[in-house]
């Protein structure tokens, strides 16, 4: 890595040493947690409520595994991860910080997947692992038993769509210099898939179903292999284009 | 050897959309000089610099520093060191890091070690503040950090772009101080639009204006070269008849009075510079054989502001 890419291992440090150091870190951790946690919340508070006011309501579904993926189709982790990166180039851009890395015998192309490695493991542990770790508690104590494969695709599926959003986020920032541009492709390429999946059977061949895939395969269905293809080839794309455009940037 | 160039730049040209910002700019920075690089706003210094930093593409043309082409990208970026118009550092970090940071960037064999860390923050006094956040420093430290930031993996080219545009009188005089410390370890290639520092540090300067070199040369050339046709002439007891003796020495091709009082006439004579000593030398003698007292014999002392103004004005005209 450091051949191909010199000055790579100082970049990722200084990357997870910014992660460790900001506030970004705690913001992401307060938000996922509560919000996919108490999303599988849900059913149970449906059926207490219910049951204790005595009003008569369709029952909520118990199972364990459909609460468990409740919680993680809301996607929290991908809109988390669309603002938490969609500064991470920008910002640094605006302030000739980026400018002063670049002049230092660093890779360019390092320094975006410098950013783009750490924020996805950061934020694959923060808004991915530790919020869904929270909702495997909640819904083994209020639901019953998960099976651990079923977990561990899951938490596969959400390091996957953190990776492909991040990927989108970053690579657009290499031609917007507006975060709220990028952030808006961002949550375009949440969305807009979903639209217009609704109306042309694309989706599976969508890079951006990867999470539908990874919970549709843990829910025991065959979902065949388009969208991980899909997925890979997409990730690389990005990083080539975000790779050539990062060559082609005067800072 | 000061013979060989630290750094070439031939044809080197960089236009924006609507903006020639620089164009076939073609010098050569002898090493283990201090080399300044001046011009008005606008001239295309940072344009330069930043060529030179290698972040920014030329539209045509080369440079190299140390034999290495820009275009090699990390192994060309080892040999500079780059202090932008405004340094910008992680405010996160502390002076200390920031130095770590930057070291670590550097191949293993280049890694400068803590004790290089330690000495470049001890050369810009930083020592003390060093374990403090950068966002907390003033920008006469931003600056020296700045300067060790460049200096602290060694490289044989340091590059600043107006290193001391932004700084108050004292910091002003700490970093150019600095920059003649440094002088026996790297070659120092800066931008300024301050005449003043130029020609107390440096030991060449070339001109820019509009994108386009207009001059380039030894500093102390620049400043001869252009009084080299001219002689101070002060003379004590000088009479009208004075300028009338002294445009009749051969050499001299006019003669323009320029100041008096009551014990003093100052002229500039306008001579072939191929006899000065001559015309030195018939002054002297006039003054003796007509009872006068030579207060000053000498050619014209031009200040680089001077030069710079007549240089720069010329090619408005020229124009």
């Amino acid at each position: 890595m450091t051949t191909t890419l010199p000055g790579f291992s100082g970049l990722f440090r200084k990357e997870l040493l910014e992660w460790r150091r900001g506030r970004r870190t705690w913001v992401v951790l307060l938000v996922s947690i509560p919000f996919m946690a108490l999303t599988a919340l849900n059913a149970w508070l449906q059926e207490t409520i219910a049951t204790a006011e005595g009003v008569e309501i369709p029952p909520p579904n118990m199972d364990p595994m459909v609460n468990l993926l409740a919680a993680v189709s809301t996607q929290i982790f991908v809109v988390v991860t669309i603002f938490a990166v969609m500064s991470l180039l920008i910002a640094e851009r605006e302030s000739g910080t980026l400018a002063w890395t670049a002049s230092k015998p660093v890779s360019r192309a390092g320094i975006w997947l410098a950013k783009w490695l750490s924020a996805t493991g950061i934020l694959w542990l923060l808004a991915g692992l530790l919020p869904l770790a929270a909702t495997v508690a909640v819904v083994i104590v209020l639901y019953g038993p998960l099976q651990a494969a079923s977990i561990a695709l899951v938490a596969l599926g959400i390091g996957m769509a953190i990776a492909l959003f991040g990927a989108i986020v970053l690579a657009a920032s290499t031609v917007i210099t507006s975060q709220a541009a990028v952030a808006a492709i961002g949550l375009a390429a949440v969305f807009l898939p979903a639209v217009v999946g609704a109306l042309i059977p694309i989706a599976p061949y969508l890079p951006t179903s990867i999470l539908e895939w990874t919970l549709l395969t843990a829910s025991g269905q065959d979902a065949g292999f388009a969208t991980p293809i899909s997925w890979a080839a997409s990730v690389v794309l990005l990083v080539v284009f975000a790779a050539r455009r990062m060559g082609q940037l005067d800072l | 050897m000061i013979s060989q160039g630290a750094i070439a730049m031939a044809g080197l040209t960089k236009h924006y959309p609507g903006v020639q910002a620089l164009t076939d700019l073609t010098l050569e920075v002898p090493a283990g000089t201090i080399y300044g690089f001046l011009g008005p706003n606008g001239a295309g210094k940072t344009t330069a610099l930043k060529l030179l930093a290698g972040l920014v593409r030329p539209t045509r043309g080369t440079a190299h520093v140390a034999g290495v082409p820009v275009t090699a990208g990390p192994a060309y970026r080892r040999q500079v060191g780059y202090l932008s118009q405004e340094p910008r550092f992680y405010g996160w970090m502390t002076g200390r890091e920031t130095i770590e940071y930057v070291g670590s960037l550097y191949p293993v064999d280049a890694r400068p070690n803590a004790a290089r860390v330690r000495e470049v923050l001890d050369l810009v006094e930083l020592t003390e503040a060093a374990d403090r956040p950068a966002g907390t420093y003033s920008g006469g430290m931003r600056q020296r950090l700045g300067i060790a930031q460049a200096l602290v993996a060694r490289p044989p080219v340091l590059l600043l772009d107006e290193p001391v545009s932004s700084l108050d009188p004292i910091g002003r005089r700490e970093v150019l101080e600095l920059m003649q410390q440094v002088k026996g370890e790297a070659t120092i290639f800066y931008s300024t639009h301050i005449l003043d520092d130029v020609q107390r540090v440096s030991d060449h300067v070339a001109i820019l204006d509009r994108g386009r070199l207009v001059r380039a040369q030894p500093t102390a050339d620049l400043l001869s070269s252009s009084t080299r046709d001219r002689m101070h002439v002060v003379l004590g007891f000088a009479t009208d008849d004075t300028a009338v003796a002294l445009a009749a020495i051969p050499g001299v091709v006019s003669v323009e009075p320029t100041d008096r009082d009551d014990d003093s006439r100052s002229y500039v004579l306008r001579i072939d510079p191929d006899a000065a000593a001559t015309v030195q030398r018939a002054v002297t003698r006039l003054a003796a054989e007509s009872d006068l007292t030579v207060i000053d014999n000498s050619h014209v002392r031009e200040d680089l502001e001077d030069v710079f103004i007549r240089l720069v004005d010329t090619k408005e005209h020229a124009a």
